[in-house]
C-alpha cells in the first residue's frame, strides 16, 4: 500500500526562492561598500595617528586595528579596536559600534582597561563598562549622518580610543617588565 | 460553500496573507540596481575569458589528465616551476614571473627592475619543512604552498603553520637575511585563505590566467605554444572547485564579448557563475 506524502513548499520559500539571485547580488553590492568604508576609515586614521604606524586587518566578519611599530609582530599583543563591518547599522542608521580588546591582557590589567571607559577622553564615546573582559573591555559608538558619513570625525573617534588604549596597556606592561622598585 | 468561505475569512485572521509589500518594493527597486552592479563583474571578467579562451585547447587533448594528474598536488608544483623556469628562455620567464606576482598582488618595485628571472626551486628542504616552490634571487624570496585536497598543516620543528613558518625557514636555508624581502603564496583550487594573514591566497585558475595573458604578448614557438596550451587546459578544466564548470563560463564570457553586450535577463540567472569565476581569476572585489 503506497501513501502520499503531502508536501508543499512555503509561499515565504517560494517568495524567496524566486528572487533569491538579486538578495545575494544585493548582499554582494552592500559588503562591497562595507569594505569600501573600513577602507577610507583606516586611511584616515592612519593619516591621524602618523607618525605612530597603524595596523590593520579585515576578516569576512571584522576590521582589527591596532598601534605597532614592527609590521610583523603579531596583532594579539597589542590593544586593539575591532569592528563588525557588515552590521547594516551602519549603513541603515549612521550607527557604529566597534569594541575595544587586549586579547593577551592579564586579569589586573584587564579591570584598569576596562576603566578606560570613563576617561574624560573617550566619554564622548564611551559608555562605562560593567562586565568588561580582555576581548571586550568597552565600546566606542559613534553615529553619523548614514546619508554622507563624515569619515574625519569618525576616525577621530576611533583613532582616539585607540590611542588612549595602546598608551594605558604599554604602560601597564612596561611597569610589570621593571618590577617593583627598591626603596630607597 | 458558506461554511468554506466562513473557513476563508477565519483563516486569514490566524495567518493574515504575506505581509510582502515592502519585499516587492525591495524587489523592484534592487532589480536595476543588482543587475547594473554584475554587469560589472561581467564586463571585468570578459577580457580574462577571452585570454584564457584563446589557449584552451580540446578536454580530450589533455594528456596530463589522461595520464591522471588530475589534482595532483606534487605534479602542478613541478609544472607551475616549468612554465616560469629558466629552461624555457629567460626573458619569458621574467616576463611570466612579474605577471603572476603582480596579478596575486606582489607589486614590489624591485620586481619591475628584474633584469634576470628569480631562480626556481621545488620541494626545497629546510630544516623546518619543505615548501613546495620557491622563487628567490636579487635578495628577494617568494615562497609557495600549493594544496589540492589538503589542508595547510604544522611545521614539523617549529610547530607552526606552513604559510607562517615557511618564509623564515627558507631565508635561513639560503643564507638570507632575516629581513631579506619575502612573501608568501598559498595556492589552492578554491583561494582557501592562508593560516597567516601575511600570505597571499591565490587559485591555480589565477596562475593559468597569468600565463595567457603574458603569453599573449610574447613571440612562443608552436611547441611550447602546445605545451602551454595544455597546461592551462588542464588547470583550467581541473584544477578547481569541483562544482564549477570554468571552461562553460569561460566560454559564454569570451562570446559574450564578442557580441553587442549582456542581455538583462540572462545577468541574474548566472550571477553565481559569474561571482565565482570573478574570485577564481582574482578579480580584485570577488577576492
Amino acid at each position: 500500500m503506497s501513501h502520499t506524502i503531502d508536501f508543499t513548499f512555503t509561499a515565504e520559500a517560494r517568495l524567496y526562492a524566486e528572487h533569491a539571485a538579486l538578495v545575494e547580488e544585493m548582499r554582494k553590492a552592500f559588503r562591497e561598500s562595507g569594505l569600501a568604508f573600513v577602507n577610507v576609515l583606516s586611511t584616515a586614521m592612519a593619516a591621524r595617528l602618523h607618525p605612530t604606524k597603524l595596523r590593520s586587518r579585515v576578516t569576512e566578519r571584522w576590521a582589527y586595528w591596532w598601534l605597532a611599530a614592527d609590521e610583523r609582530a603579531e596583532k594579539d599583543q597589542f590593544g586593539q579596536l575591532y569592528l563588525g563591518w557588515d552590521d547594516p547599522d551602519i549603513v541603515r542608521a549612521g550607527k557604529l559600534q566597534a569594541w575595544a580588546s587586549a586579547p593577551a591582557a592579564r586579569g589586573e590589567d584587564v579591570t584598569e582597561l576596562v576603566e578606560l571607559s570613563s576617561d574624560p577622553r573617550l566619554a564622548r564615546w564611551c559608555k562605562p563598562a560593567r562586565t568588561g573582559t580582555k576581548t571586550s573591555l568597552f565600546a566606542i559608538d559613534v553615529e553619523f549622518s548614514p546619508d554622507r558619513p563624515d569619515v574625519e570625525s569618525i576616525a577621530g573617534a576611533l583613532g582616539e580610543a585607540l590611542s588612549v588604549l595602546t598608551e594605558k596597556y604599554d604602560r601597564l606592561r612596561s611597569a610589570k617588565t621593571k618590577g617593583p622598585r627598591s626603596a630607597p | 460553500m458558506e461554511r468554506f468561505a466562513a473557513f476563508v475569512a477565519e483563516a486569514q485572521t490566524v495567518r493574515p496573507g504575506l505581509r510582502c509589500e515592502r519585499f516587492e518594493d525591495f524587489v523592484k527597486l534592487a532589480g536595476p540596481m543588482a543587475t547594473r552592479h554584475l554587469r560589472r563583474y561581467v564586463e571585468r571578467s570578459i577580457p580574462a575569458a577571452q585570454l584564457l579562451r584563446a589557449w584552451l585547447v580540446a578536454p580530450e587533448h589533455d594528456l596530463l589528465a589522461v595520464a591522471g594528474f588530475r589534482m595532483v598536488e606534487d605534479a602542478y608544483t613541478e609544472l607551475m616551476a616549468w612554465a616560469i623556469d629558466e629552461d624555457r628562455g629567460s626573458e619569458l620567464a621574467r616576463r611570466l614571473q612579474v605577471r603572476w606576482l603582480s596579478d596575486i598582488g606582489i607589486s614590489h618595485p624591485a620586481f619591475s627592475t628584474l633584469v634576470r628571472p628569480l631562480r626556481v626551486t621545488t620541494q626545497l628542504g629546510t630544516d623546518d619543512g619543505v615548501p613546495d616552490l620557491v622563487l628567490s634571487g636579487e635578495g628577494m624570496l617568494v615562497v609557495v604552498e600549493a594544496k589540492t585536497g589538503s589542508a595547510e598543516h604544522t611545521t614539523p620543528t617549529s610547530g607552526r603553520m606552513q604559510t607562517e613558518a615557511y618564509l623564515d625557514a627558507t631565508r635561513k636555508k639560503l643564507g638570507l637575511s632575516p629581513d631579506a624581502l619575502g612573501w608568501t603564496i598559498f595556492i589552492t583550487p578554491h583561494r582557501v585563505p592562508a593560516a597567516s594573514p601575511d600570505a597571499l591566497p591565490t587559485t591555480y585558475i589565477q596562475f593559468a590566467l597569468s600565463l595567457a595573458s603574458a603569453l599573449a604578448d610574447l613571440e612562443v614557438s608552436g611547441a611550447l605554444r602546445l605545451a602551454y596550451a595544455m597546461l592551462i587546459t588542464h588547470l583550467v578544466d581541473h584544477a578547481k572547485p569541483m562544482n564549477s564548470d570554468v571552461r562553460a563560463v569561460t566560454t559564454w564570457l569570451a562570446e559574450l564579448g564578442a557580441s553587442s553586450g549582456v542581455p538583462d535577463a540572462q545577468i541574474l540567472g548566472r550571477a553565481e557563475l559569474v561571482h565565482r569565476f570573478a574570485a577564481l581569476i582574482g578579480t580584485p572585489e570577488a577576492r
